[in-house]
């Protein structure tokens, strides 16, 4: 990058770190008690807890792997995307209005909390909460070190700055991070999501026109060029195959409805009508965003191809080198930004959850009770949960890449019985709850940890999604009927 | 009690018939596709110029004896789908009939573009020229104007009928009635100890 286009994007992060530090000083004047710091005291209007929900679900790696996902594999990775418009109507129709109501009757502060109330069931909850804290600390990790990746590379390409340090740049990226998510909650954490989330379309469609552009005959160029080179890569499965990119489509379509960081928000809006109008918005949201994933994708999968760009050493720098190469340096920094946002508004949900699991669900799980003071806690578990990450994300190598990736299929073969099924069906009961939990971490992390390949590229995660439904079920109907309290039975009836 | 509700008492077990079905289809889809042998490289391989790539290969080698269980896989996962959808509404006597023709249509619009998108690629195995719609081959297109975009149509029944299979006006005075008890009641709600 030449210095001129390198400082614009070196501003531009900059202004969007601010603007994040900014927010959560707008944001703690707001944050008077744990309703707000976990719940954002029930009052989101509903662009903005829409913008929040899709700018969670589409992660950093949404916006670094995707597209370097797209340059190796084809259209495989479509399969992710494509689901969103489905799986988001799933998580609305199961869930919007069911935790919207549980969330004005009981007040719960989490997701656990919510589980608490309808199960009547302290193992449950300590389960729910221990299986979230597991993602979260995976997840994050991850996230952190994202970010701290994406920094040193925009420091390193300013002359007179340098290539800084790796653990530099995790505390400076972790610092602004912690500030807003201390001082602000999940008030600010949304905020910044609108921020996050408005950057992030902006950013799409600028890059889709871009790389429309920058290759001969456009999308259709693209098309060509992949077509003549392998029929395989631009048919609707990729390079994966049919039974691979199936398998994705169930995980990630009807895994959506069990990630704590995307439907915890569906508890904070102001009325249970709002969710009318947050559906489109969502989807709309996430699918205009998700052109950045393919426009990349296939652009740069086109121009290694026609020998316009040499060949990449990693798939992931897909994105990178796309906006070094061929983005305006306006745009480079725009979306510079957005990728931060992205990495950034699913990190702040992770870490506002993650503290309720420590200082609320497990406490009130164990010992039957909140601890006194417990924004404070809160605002301490916060800090702490950060550090912890950030250390983990430098320190333990791969076992952060195994915790990441098992962090969307482990929510979903966790959560998706327990609560999105659990919630609607009153014959579910805690004993089938504690069971598909923990064989959703054992199924998860063994298949990880082994590396079991199943047949024609099958998803781990989706048949471990499979066999927790089963055995919820199963379990369910062999267990005794419980007893569901008269508000909740009866909540469970609207 | 309202119609809704005297409804849902006389037919309670909704949730539990559509969840036995279900998850038989999708083991008998799911196990079908893992039971067919497996071709090697069937899921991808280094790319013959640039090894940061994978290339699919020859698709009627790897797709030819499994096109009939991954359409019937697909199948099922887009009726499991609809069907939670369609669980998660609001069950009224008055309203069944519509209810079940809007979801029904739904779902057929979806399992038609998906079988246009299997038929499609069937037929591009054996045709010398990629037919396009659009700037994309015609599977393809099928994938992105047709399974990405047909789900508006539940988006859409979410947003017309939410004040019918959602959210209707009886459901939310009982539910404002039911607010106004509880606040009269301090009950703290703590969990219970698990019951052995």
């Amino acid at each position: 990058m030449d210095d001129h286009r390198s400082l614009i994007v070196l501003v531009s992060v900059m202004a969007y770190m601010a603007m994040c530090i900014g927010v959560g000083i707008w944001a703690m004047r707001r944050t008077k008690s744990t309703q707000d710091f976990f719940m954002a005291g029930r009052h989101l209007g509903i662009v903005v807890a829409a913008v929040a929900v899709f700018s969670s679900t589409m992660s950093g790696w949404g916006f670094v792997g995707g597209p370097g996902l797209v340059y190796k594999m084809g259209t495989s990775s479509f399969w992710m995307i494509i689901c969103t418009s489905i799986a988001m109507s799933i998580t609305f129709f199961l869930l919007g209005k069911r935790l919207r109501l549980l969330a004005e009757l009981r007040q719960p502060i989490s997701l656990p909390d919510a589980v608490a109330a309808r199960y009547g069931s302290r193992s449950t909850s300590l389960l729910t909460a221990v299986a979230i804290l597991l993602g979260v600390m995976g997840y994050l990790a991850t996230q952190i070190l994202a970010m701290a990746t994406v920094l040193r590379g925009i420091f390193a390409e300013v002359s007179w700055i340098g290539e800084p340090r790796l653990d530099v740049c995790v505390a400076i990226s972790s610092a602004v991070l912690i500030f807003y998510c201390v001082t602000g909650g999940i008030i600010a954490s949304v905020y910044t999501d609108l921020v996050q989330g408005i950057i992030m379309v902006v950013a799409a469609v600028l890059v889709l026109a871009t790389a429309i552009l920058k290759v001969d005959g456009g999308l259709a160029g693209m098309s060509q060029t992949i077509l003549a080179d392998d029929p395989e890569a631009i048919s609707p499965w990729g390079t994966l195959g049919m039974i691979g990119c199936l398998s994705w489509y169930f995980i990630f379509a009807l895994g959506a409805c069990g990630q704590p960081h995307v439907i915890t928000k569906l508890m904070m809006t102001r009325r249970v009508d709002d969710a009318r109008h947050m559906l489109p918005i969502s989807v709309v949201g996430y699918g205009v965003s998700a052109l950045l994933w393919i426009g990349i994708g296939l652009a740069m999968r086109t121009l290694v191809l026609q020998g316009i760009h040499p060949e990449l050493t990693n798939a992931d720098d897909a994105a990178g080198e796309f906006l070094q190469n061929y983005a305006h340096p306006l745009l480079s920094g725009i979306v510079f930004a957005a990728l931060l946002a992205a990495i950034m508004s699913t990190a702040d949900s992770f870490l506002n959850i993650g503290a309720a699991a420590v200082v609320h669900d497990i406490p009130r799980a164990l010992r039957g009770r909140s601890l006194h003071n417990e924004l404070l806690w809160a605002r301490i578990a916060t800090v702490l949960i950060a550090i912890v990450a950030a250390v983990f994300a430098l320190s333990s190598g791969d076992l952060i890449a195994l915790l990441g990736a098992f962090g969307w299929s482990t929510f979903a073969a966790a959560i998706v019985p327990t609560v999105a099924i659990g919630f609607n069906w009153k014959r579910a009961t805690s004993l089938a709850c504690n069971v598909a939990i923990v064989s959703s971490l054992l199924m998860n992390f063994g298949l990880k940890w082994f590396d079991v390949q199943l047949p024609h590229g099958f998803h781990g995660g989706a048949f471990s999604l499979l066999v927790s439904l089963t055995l919820f079920f199963l379990v369910s109907m062999l267990s005794p009927r419980e007893s569901i309290a008269a508000d909740i039975e009866e909540v469970m009836d609207l | 009690m309202t119609e809704s509700a005297e409804f849902a008492a006389r037919k309670p077990d909704q949730w539990t018939c559509t969840l036995s079905v279900l998850l038989v289809l999708l083991w008998a889809a799911v196990l079908a596709v893992l039971l067919t042998p497996d071709v090697p490289n069937g899921h991808g391989f280094e790319h013959s110029r640039f090894p940061t790539m994978d290339q699919g290969g020859d698709g009627a080698l790897r797709h030819g004896h499994l096109l009939l269980g991954g359409w019937m896989l697909g199948s099922v996962l887009i009726v499991t789908l609809v069907s939670l959808l369609a669980c998660g509404t609001v069950r009224r006597r008055s309203a069944t009939n519509w209810r079940a023709a809007a979801f029904l249509v739904g779902a057929l619009s979806y399992e038609g573009v998906f079988g246009m998108l299997c038929y499609s690629y069937r037929d591009s195995l054996t045709q010398p020229h990629a037919a396009f719609i659009g700037p994309f081959p015609e599977p393809l297109a099928w994938l992105l104007f047709g399974i990405w975009l047909v789900p508006g149509i539940l988006v859409l029944l979410y947003v017309v009928f939410f004040y019918y299979w959602i959210w209707p006006p009886d459901n939310a005075l009982r539910f404002a009635e039911l607010i106004a008890r509880s606040s009269q009641t301090d009950d703290s709600h703590e969990p219970q100890q698990d019951v052995p």
